[in-house]
């Protein structure tokens, strides 16, 4: 590693000092890329690159520092991030995302806000061009006429392999109007002058979706992360108006993602084409596993193999 | 006599400058407190109404006074608890106490929380206000008599 990313730089001056060079030595020395820092209050630092974590041997958090942070993430304005730090997560600069842990304050079954907080999960979206080639050569392959849903367990790559393959569909002789539902402003990241995507940033999922589909007709709406019945009644409703969807859901195996009503739901109404699991990196891709869904009628067939 | 005349002339000079100075500072005073009220009015209601961040709330904020003592130039460039250890706005030690309070919390909380402090420091302000008010009624008419009781001592001297 020779110098820090953008985002990683925006991402350590959000740090205190003491914390700050502790992690650019760790990125340094351990010639890693910073995908993630992690602070624990009255813990050491620790750094996250290709899901492996390092942790430091000198440096611990404090809570002072945890405050310290938490004010810059917010730019000292913590009221101003109150609807995202509910949902346990503040966007910053670059398509950085902190994830939050701290004491829920619950209102009429609803968390009200978030006080004390322990832990911080600052996560650093990086390009990593390429990682989304094999997933497009089969898209194309099958002339882009696939929905297609990309799932793993956290951690793995599925918004790097979301955002290149954005990148890739947009630009190009045969660009496509994408239209890119960025709820938590990490999708998009780094995705500027990149052809033909129109980026809908911090909208809900499904009004996002909602949105896209009646005023910017794109060919694609991709977005991450499908989780709530909202999300899956607003993708049902974007596929009955024509727009192809590509998505990121959780999720190990295709059998464990139909187990879950509501992909069963968009299964059966043929929202997806294309299932793309991702196993482990591969050098700059991923192993994948691919399952097609061949025929949208009642006696659909799943065809697994691996990219 | 000569040296009598230019002692007591002395004497009757610096108190009425003096005089003058003070009742001019108690004025200062009391304009300074009200603009800090009618700033603490303005963050609450872009927290309130907008949830506007606190940069972009001091980046916005315009006050003749504030302007023209260089405490917005202070704001904007140091932020506002550097612009108020400046020493740019006349106020009483306890203002100027209840507004580093102010400041140094000011963002740290959820709406709510943020709203009732302006409230409760809206109120703290226009309390001394009425009170710096109050002191010039009665102990600013004092100093400002000053001057004019000096040259009618003057008068009376050369007499």
């Amino acid at each position: 590693m020779t110098e820090l990313t953008n985002a990683e730089r925006a991402a350590v001056e959000a740090l205190p000092y003491r914390l700050a060079a502790e992690a650019v030595n760790m990125a340094v020395n351990g010639r890693i890329r910073l995908c993630e820092i992690r602070l624990r209050q009255g813990r050491p630092l620790t750094v996250t690159s290709c899901g492996k974590n390092y942790y430091s041997r000198t440096v611990l958090c404090t809570a002072e520092d945890i405050e310290l942070i938490l004010r810059k993430l917010c730019g000292n304005s913590l009221y101003s991030h109150a609807d995202t730090i509910r949902e346990g997560y503040i966007s910053y600069v670059h398509g950085i995302r902190a994830g939050i842990c701290g004491k829920a304050v619950v209102r009429d079954g609803g968390i009200d806000a978030v006080t004390d907080v322990t832990s911080l999960n600052i996560r650093i979206p990086h390009r990593v061009r390429g990682a989304a080639d094999g997933i497009y050569n089969l898209l194309e392959r099958r002339g882009f006429s696939d929905g297609l849903l990309i799932y793993s367990p956290p951690g793995v790559g599925k918004t790097t392999v979301l955002r290149e393959l954005v990148g890739k569909l947009a630009s190009g002789e045969r660009s496509h109007n994408v239209a890119v539902i960025d709820s938590r402003c990490e999708l998009a990241a780094g995705l500027d002058g990149e052809g033909a995507v129109d980026v809908l940033s911090s909208y809900p999922r499904g009004r996002g979706i909602e949105i896209a589909v009646r005023t910017l007709s794109p060919d694609y709406v991709v977005c991450d992360e499908i989780s709530t019945d909202e999300d899956i009644a607003a993708l049902k409703q974007a596929v009955g108006s024509g727009v192809r969807i590509i998505a990121s859901a959780h999720g190990r195996t295709y059998a464990e993602l139909m187990a879950r009503d509501g992909f069963k739901e968009l299964d059966s109404c043929g929202t997806f084409g294309v299932y793309a699991g991702l196993l482990e990196r591969q050098g700059r891709g991923y192993k994948t596993e691919i399952t097609f869904t061949e025929d949208v009628t009642a006696d659909k067939t799943h065809e697994a193999c691996v990219i | 006599m000569i040296l009598r005349l230019i002692g007591a002339l002395m004497i009757l000079t610096s108190s009425a400058v003096m005089g003058a100075y003070i009742a001019n500072v108690y004025s200062r005073r009391v304009t300074s407190t009200e603009e800090v009220a009618a700033f603490i009015k303005y963050i609450k209601r872009n927290i309130e109404s907008f949830k506007m961040p606190v940069a972009d709330i001091l980046s916005s904020y315009d006050s003749e006074h504030f302007e023209r003592v260089g405490f917005l130039e202070a704001m904007r460039t140091a932020g506002l608890e550097e612009a108020i250890c400046g020493g740019y706005l006349t106020l009483s030690q306890a203002a100027l106490g209840e507004f580093l309070s102010f400041a140094s919390r000011l963002g740290r909380d959820y709406t709510e929380g943020e709203v009732k402090r302006c409230e409760y420091y809206i109120g703290v302000f226009e309390e001394l206000a009425a009170a710096e008010k109050e002191n010039i009624a009665t102990n600013g008419r004092l100093y400002r008599l000053l001057p004019p009781l000096g040259a009618i001592s003057l008068i009376i001297l050369l007499i």
